[in-house]
């Protein structure tokens, strides 16, 4: 029984989407698709103990979950008649709840993926439903990661899956012409939930391991079902890169420790190398998108064996690059950093000065923390210490606000 | 639309609108029971149209657009433009008072309403529709006929 359950869970993470996104297609309806799913798991369970584990447990649950949909289908007539939009028709359908068991299953991942992140539903929602329909996470899950109440994310999901059936968000890879804005929203939402896992919000870890993994896994998938998009490989890259530095973003106390200061040996040389590769993929033939900027800016810290012996002035004009592509004041305020380092602080100082008026940045706390870095540099104690004061009343993260702390005491203790 | 290929009746549970748009092999059946309804209300500044050349330009620019909706493949079904906000009327329970609904700086100026295959059909057709000085705003009509 044990290893039924273990063969479950592990059907869970790796079939999931697969399995949800096939019945999608005979479910005709997000809702019931997903009610359809979670019952072929749980009767995984029995099923699976009494006749053992199947050779191919993903086809198994598929054909489990879409029988269950036929079987909706036939009990309520009148849904039958009012689902004239699937892509296997009434008429193809089979009479009886039988689905052909070496029928080859066509992979609808990327359909569900778009379907979730549709432009006509908000970030939020495309978020919350990327997570629960394509990586399986449950409400409570999602809630916690977001650090919103539990019935809050259900409201969120339950709006967001009615809005696709009522405004018929079609279930589709957009076509050649629209294809880069929606794959931009695809990947700005799995970046969202990796850069959540890296650098949680507010609550006491720096990482939340689950949701870094979940974006890996979500970045992964996308390259093999799109492997010649240059943004996917820039995002797989940028997320590589950055998960191979993880372990020595703390210390072993939980503190924060900045890339200068980061043991650069103990960086996962495995996902450096993977992904390097995939940078010099997404950069090659044509303008390279943001994601494939920020991973080369990513891979030249990744290769640099040293904070100071990093191409400091090859990082800047990557990001003027990319201020040019996404014109964006975070990226601008990272620049800024950037050039402290291959021009000096006080050149630094101008530009993030010039960014302060920026009401986008207003609840910003990289903003002030960034020139309090810059002042304490320049030993204007005084000044960085009113800066530090100003980022500690807008930080959220009680790791990045014990660093913060830390380095207000030491200025202070300077500047008394 | 009689078909009731659009269903957002409340009670039923199975209630299921998803669409399936199959691009590489798209069968005549779905292309003849997959349109829906949708509005378009069309929010303007006033001040857009002052002078007899506004109206002829909008008037120009929204023939057009008749033209684009069917070149896409859509249908108008209807639509009207509306007299100015000052000439509206508003009756919150018994209380009756001279203007709008809600003051905006964009007021609903007309409407279209239109078929289109799905929601991305609908966005595509109502990106050209247009709008002095404001937006558009597509909203799916509910389908009420219950069968």
């Amino acid at each position: 029984m044990p290893d039924v359950r273990e063969a479950v869970a592990e059907a869970h993470r790796r079939e999931w989407a697969f399995v949800l996104a096939a019945t999608v297609r005979v479910a005709g309806d997000v809702d019931l698709a997903e009610e359809c799913v979670q019952d072929a798991y749980v009767a995984a369970l029995d099923a699976w103990a009494r006749d053992g584990v199947p050779r191919r447990p993903g086809a198994w649950l598929t054909t489990a979950a879409r029988r269950r949909a036929l079987d909706a289908h036939r009990r309520d007539r009148t849904l039958r008649a009012k689902l004239p939009l699937l892509v296997e028709s009434a008429e193809q359908l089979p009479a009886e709840a039988a689905l052909p068991d070496d029928e080859v299953i066509p992979d609808d991942r990327l359909r569900l993926v778009f379907t979730c992140c549709h432009p006509a539903l908000a970030r939020e929602a495309q978020v919350a439903l990327t997570l629960r329909l394509v990586c399986g996470l449950t409400t409570a899950e999602i809630a916690a990661a977001f650090l919103v109440q539990e019935p809050t994310l259900a409201a969120r999901l339950t709006r967001a899956k009615k809005k696709i059936a009522a405004a018929r968000i079609p279930y589709r890879v957009p076509e050649a012409a629209e294809l880069p804005d929606r794959l931009d929203a695809v990947l700005t939402v799995v970046h969202l939930v990796f850069t959540t896992g890296h650098t949680a919000p507010t609550g006491d870890s720096v990482v939340r391991v689950d949701l870094v993994e979940r974006s890996l896994e979500l970045a992964r998938m996308l390259h093999r079902l799109m492997p010649d998009e240059r943004e996917v490989r820039g995002l797989l890259a940028l997320l590589l890169l950055g998960e191979a530095r993880r372990p020595t973003r703390t210390d072993a106390a939980g503190r924060l420790v900045l890339l200068a200061d980061q043991d650069r040996d103990a960086w996962d040389g495995r996902l450096v190398d993977e992904g390097q590769a995939l940078v010099v993929d997404a950069l090659r033939g044509g303008r390279p998108g943001r994601f494939a900027l920020q991973a080369a800016i990513a891979a030249l810290h990744a290769e640099a064996p040293s904070y100071e012996e990093t191409d400091w002035a090859q990082v800047v004009a990557l990001y003027d690059e990319l201020l040019r592509v996404w014109p964006s004041p975070v990226v601008a305020l990272n620049r800024a950093a950037a050039v402290a380092e291959a021009a000096g602080p006080a050149a630094a100082l101008v530009e993030v000065d010039a960014l302060a008026g920026d009401p986008r940045l207003a609840a910003y706390h990289y903003l002030p923390a960034t020139r309090a870095d810059l002042l304490r540099r320049l030993g204007r104690y005084g000044d960085a210490a009113q800066a530090y004061r100003d980022a500690l009343a807008l930080v959220r993260n009680d790791v990045e606000r014990d660093f913060l702390q830390r380095r207000l005491a030491e200025v202070g203790a300077r500047h008394p | 639309m009689e078909t009731g290929s659009r269903s957002v009746s409340t009670g039923c549970r199975f209630r299921s609108t998803l669409c399936v748009v199959q691009v590489s092999e798209p069968t005549p059946e779905v292309e003849e029971t997959a349109m829906a309804q949708y509005m378009i209300l069309i929010y303007e500044t006033e001040e857009s149209y002052t002078s007899p050349e506004d109206w002829q330009r909008a008037m120009q620019e929204h023939g057009r657009f008749t033209e684009q909706v069917v070149e896409l493949g859509g249908k108008i079904v209807g639509g009207e433009a509306l007299e100015p906000t000052a000439t509206a009327t508003t009756i919150r329970g018994d209380v009756v008072t001279d203007g709008p609904f809600v003051e905006t700086k964009e007021a609903l100026g007309g409407f279209y309403i239109v078929e289109a295959r799905d929601l991305d059909h609908a966005l595509a057709i109502a990106k050209l529709c247009p709008a002095g000085g404001g937006g558009v705003e597509v909203r799916p009509v509910m389908d009420v006929s219950g069968d």
